[in-house]
């Protein structure tokens, strides 16, 4: 604009023809566009272009240039959309289970649970289960899927997760959504001491490979305070398909 | 608000661990701006650039108006709220050349990466790709971790501590994994194959909490291969580790084993 005065204060003709000229510019650029021409303008008011800017290497990036097919798209009055980005198919199903079908055949309802004051909580109902809700998702690369359930309740009689006191290594456990499955083969069934549980906290590491680790309780029984001295743990690997 | 990864591909096996430290804080001051931006007009779309272009110097304008310059290769900008609906984007180099002229639809209350970044075709021109950012939250010690391919280089597998995590990947696309908080080796090689390594290993630090998303950028017969990495605050899900399971208080446990047990022997 200031090269723009200068010229009024020479003819004052010369500045509608100037006008003329600059708005007919802007008109085209909008719609058929010089966008180089634009572009360059601007950046030279901002900012002058950096000299260091890799001129050897910016040369061989296949930048707009020339009177190629691709600079008539590129240069057009229609810029295109974006592409968009696409998830590979190798993508895995990830999912909070929302049940659990243990060798029986039986299926019971697996809730997410939080830990209260260092306690995993567990669905009062003693045919549901509970899935620690900081623990892996089924079908994750690393970490323990970890879900605890009943073995009895002196209200309600056998837990669901009683049945896990007749399990077998190599027995096959599927966990389930809506919409998606992966099943477990059963590696190991330990009873360890509830203290063991707490200081050793292997059963609910989330490192290391993927595994489905369900929790119950067993082992002596203390019928003073109603609880049982143990954990029993069952430890099982994906099935690979 | 800006972030700027070190480009130098053979200077980034040594760097990288420094430069994701500096790029914590920088992501950290853009979370804020987002969640501030975001309260102040609830509408609006979220973008990141995303600079994927090999030895360039690059300048953004989101409809006319410049909202990055000087961009260097592997760098990250924003995030820049902007009104829903469709946004014309231009690219233009350091010697003020056109790069890419595009539109992106933004989308009311969306987060997404733009990124500018090579084909696989030699001598094409750059292209801008959209990446939405999942903002699903994650436990604390977790992170979400979304690796992109926007390189110069066919379909490949991305190996996590010589395993492959991210399988058959091509330019254009992108895989998530939910991965403990920590240090990983990640390596690039072709798809099913074990060399050539066409990019690491390096060691990637990824931050709990967070979304970490890891582009890798450039093109090996040019020795450019690089990796952006843009990480996103995401909200706490989850709860403590537990230290006690309390699963009984009918004491038959002994009982079913019991009958279980005479059950087995009178099935043989």
């Amino acid at each position: 604009m200031a090269r723009l005065r200068g010229t009024v204060t020479l003819r004052p003709a010369a500045l509608l023809i100037l006008l003329f000229i600059l708005l007919w510019l802007a008109a085209a650029c909008s719609t058929t566009a010089i966008p180089d021409a634009t572009a360059a303008s601007a950046i030279s008011e901002q900012s002058p272009p950096t000299a260091t800017a890799a001129p050897a290497r910016s040369s061989s990036v296949p930048v707009v240039a020339g009177p190629t097919k691709s600079t008539a798209s590129a240069a057009s009055a229609e810029p295109r959309p974006v592409r968009e980005g696409t998830t590979a198919a190798s993508a895995q199903d990830r999912f909070v289970p929302q049940s659990i079908e243990l060798p029986s055949g039986e299926n019971a309802v697996v809730e997410p649970e939080p830990t209260v004051n260092g306690v995993l909580q567990i669905p009062d109902d003693i045919r549901h289960v509970g899935w620690w809700d900081g623990s892996a998702y089924a079908g994750d690369p690393f970490g323990a899927t970890v879900i605890a359930g009943h073995v009895d309740s002196r209200l309600q009689g056998l837990g669901f997760f009683a049945q896990l006191l007749l399990i077998q290594v190599g027995d096959l456990i599927t966990l389930r959504s809506d919409t998606e499955a992966l099943t477990y083969r059963v590696v190991s069934a330990t009873l360890i001491s509830k203290e063991a549980l707490a200081s050793d906290g292997q059963a609910f590491d989330q490192h290391g490979p993927h595994r489905l680790v369900l929790i119950t309780c067993s082992g002596q029984w203390h019928p003073e305070v109603r609880s049982y001295d143990s954990n029993l743990v069952v430890v099982a690997d994906p099935v690979i398909h | 608000m800006r972030t700027s990864v070190r480009a130098q591909t053979v200077v980034a096996l040594l760097v990288l661990g420094s430069a994701f430290g500096g790029f914590t804080a920088g992501t950290a001051a853009a979370d804020t701006a987002a969640a501030d931006s975001a309260a102040a007009a609830d509408e609006s779309a979220t973008l990141y650039l995303v600079q994927g272009l090999p030895g360039a110097t690059i300048d953004v304008a989101v409809d006319g108006k410049t909202v990055a310059q000087d961009m260097q290769t592997t760098s990250v900008v924003g995030p820049i709220a902007v009104s829903p609906g469709a946004r014309n984007l231009t690219f233009t180099d350091s010697g003020g050349k056109m790069v890419a002229q595009n539109t992106v639809d933004a989308k009311a209350d969306s987060s997404s990466d733009l990124v500018l970044h090579l084909t696989t075709a030699a001598g094409d021109p750059p292209v801008v790709t959209e990446f939405a950012d999942d903002l699903t939250g994650v436990p604390s010690d977790k992170a979400s971790l979304t690796v992109a391919h926007v390189a110069a280089v066919p379909p490949a597998d991305i190996r996590v501590d010589g395993k492959v995590l991210f399988a058959n990947v091509a330019n254009g696309e992108s895989l998530n994994l939910v991965v403990p908080a920590g240090s990983y080796s990640v390596d690039i090689v072709p798809t099913g194959e074990s060399s050539p390594v066409v990019f690491g290993p390096v060691n990637l630090t990824v931050q709990g909490g967070s979304l970490n998303r890891v582009y890798a950028v450039g093109d090996p017969a040019a020795q450019t291969m690089n990796v952006a990495v843009h990480v996103i605050a995401l909200p706490e899900t989850g709860s403590a580790q537990p230290t006690m399971v309390d699963t009984g208080t009918g004491g038959m446990a002994v009982v079913v084993q019991l009958i279980a047990r005479i059950l087995q022997l009178w099935r043989g």
